[in-house]
């Protein structure tokens, strides 16, 4: 293992998706990178074939392919290498660097199963893997496994030898710690907050130019709905839950790529606009919408919905932006959804009694105002704690080993 | 009334959509009159610029390059589906990127003037808009 350096000023690989990749993560390190730069010297790698149409966010650094970090490294060593580990093919260039760089490792793990990240690389690859870790028996039923459809994600999280090539571990909850360690017990974990952009309170300004140009209503009283929709996501249960709460006055506002993983009564919803407007509901199902589209369709919204399970214990970007915006949010009472506060969130069981408490969370919400303004003044208050300058400054003492 | 946190200015953000959103949003706080017009312009061009952007960069093609992720052998694997290929489909192959690829940058050059006239139109809009507001205002005793 590789100790650990001074990184004040001194030279840091940065291994993450990057825009225009589509991926919260590239978003993420934008932001991140943008702080941290101001603390240490970042270079960001990226996917080869990413990087001919990467977009150039800090030009006297432009972010270089994976295939030239030897060549970078013996011209000016790293003294750490980051890696962004997100359960998701993109990051499967990462997977071979991540036993390989020559110098402090230091992995974010977003997931609590890197499954997709190896069959980004191939079906070999995974399966090796597995293999490696549970055994060529598990591997073979994981074979068979892989020509049916759903994922396997959950059955094999794959964390331990990821976790044991590294220095030190960064998760953003307490839950994906516990996962990480029991992969992992005698490895550092550093459990640092999830970052968000803390927008100015402006008493409603944006958030009425928001509906005006989307084409919301002004006086409703709107929730949302963000992100991919998966089977996870349980969005349908959002809508049902909406649906018979029947509050008048009310919107729900759904945005979000409808995936392959999507369960089909979710489908009827996203490709029938005349039944969403007689429930005052507004589905826009788009294909990779801009990430300022993101942004401004959070910013009409006066509380989130985001719901989870089953869950590996990672963190949800989208109630980070929301709380960041002031705005509070229903989430599921798990993993690391769980571990957000009652100040500024309403935790819904995962049970038969789902739908039942979310009536409830939305009416609550619906008939006290105040407690919607007290509950938005606390989520800018939990915010403040995670701002990305924040977030920067705990990186560089776990980067240290600190 | 707003809280007057001190919090970050769009200058301690990324560059992206989201400092392009803080700026804007301080100048409605300060009353800018162009402001309201300037995010609609960016709400309504982000989704058409980004799939133009993606258009144009994933428009060329390239021919498939083979690799295969078996030790030691991989290499040579990947040699031999490369000379198979070489002999088998290679031409025929490179007819139809030369195809797709004129036909990709058909498109993106007509999207690239959709964008042109759409931004044009909702100028002329805005500028109607405007000559609407001033009369009505004349109009007013």
């Amino acid at each position: 293992m590789n100790s650990a350096p001074d990184i004040q000023r001194s030279r840091v690989a940065w291994w993450s998706p990057w825009p225009p990749s589509y991926s919260g993560i590239a978003e993420y390190s934008r932001m991140l990178v943008a702080h941290l730069r101001r603390l240490a010297e970042v270079r960001v790698f990226v996917e080869d074939a990413l990087a001919p149409r990467v977009v150039e966010i800090f030009p006297d650094a432009p972010a270089l392919p994976a295939s030239a970090f030897q060549t970078e490294h013996r011209r000016s060593p790293f003294d750490v290498a980051v890696f962004q580990l997100g359960n998701q093919a993109g990051h499967g260039y990462m997977a071979d660097a991540l036993f390989s760089v020559p110098c402090r490792r230091v992995s974010v793990f977003h997931d609590g199963s890197l499954y997709h990240l190896y069959e980004g690389v191939s079906h070999y690859r995974l399966i090796r893997e597995i293999a490696a870790e549970e055994g060529w028996p598990a591997a073979w039923r994981a074979w068979k496994r892989l020509r049916q459809p759903g994922s396997d994600s959950y059955h094999h999280p794959l964390l331990r030898r990821a976790a044991g090539a590294c220095d030190q571990i960064i998760v953003h909850s307490q839950c994906l710690a516990g996962r990480v360690r029991a992969a992992a017990p005698d490895r550092p974990i550093a459990v640092l907050p999830f970052g968000c952009e803390t927008w100015l309170d402006d008493g409603g300004l944006l958030r009425r130019q928001a509906r005006r140009i989307i084409g919301l209503p002004q006086d409703a009283l709107i929730f949302g709905v963000f992100g991919h929709i998966t089977a996870a996501k349980r969005v349908e249960r959002v809508i049902e839950a909406f649906v018979q709460a029947d509050l008048p006055g009310a919107w729900l506002y759904v945005v979000g790529e409808v995936t392959a993983l999507a369960p089909p009564t979710l489908r009827r919803w996203a490709t029938d606009p005349a039944l969403c407007a007689r429930h005052r509901i507004r589905f826009e199902a788009r294909r990779r919408p801009a990430y300022l589209s993101w942004i401004m369709a959070m910013h009409t919204v006066d509380a989130g919905v985001t719901l989870r399970f089953p869950t590996t214990g990672e963190s949800s970007a989208v109630v980070s932006e929301l709380l960041g915006m002031g705005k509070p949010c229903i989430v599921s009472d798990i993993g690391a959804l769980a571990e957000l506060p009652d100040s500024c969130t309403i935790k819904v069981p995962v049970t038969e009694e789902e739908i039942a408490a979310l009536q409830d969370a939305l009416r609550r919400l619906a008939a006290e105002p105040d407690r919607l303004a007290d509950m938005s003044r606390a989520a800018r208050a939990f915010a403040q704690g995670r701002a990305w300058e924040v977030v920067a400054q705990a990186y560089l003492q776990a980067m240290r080993g600190h | 009334m707003p809280e007057n946190h001190s919090q970050p200015t769009a200058d301690d953000t990324a560059p992206g959509p989201v400092a392009d959103l803080r700026q804007i949003q301080a100048r409605l706080l300060a009353g800018d009159a162009g402001a309201a017009q300037d995010l609609e312009r960016l709400v309504y061009f982000s989704n058409l610029e980004a799939s133009v952007r993606e258009v144009q960069q994933l428009g060329a093609l390239r021919e498939h390059r083979f690799a295969s992720a078996w030790p030691a052998l991989g290499r040579l694997i990947a040699a031999l589906r490369s000379a198979v290929a070489s002999l088998a489909a290679r031409w025929l192959v490179r007819a139809v990127i030369e195809q797709q690829t004129a036909f990709n940058r058909a498109t993106v050059g007509a999207l690239d003037e959709a964008l042109a006239i759409n931004r044009h139109l909702l100028a002329r809009i805005e500028q109607l808009e405007q000559r609407v507001a001033e009369l009505q205002r004349e109009q007013r005793p």
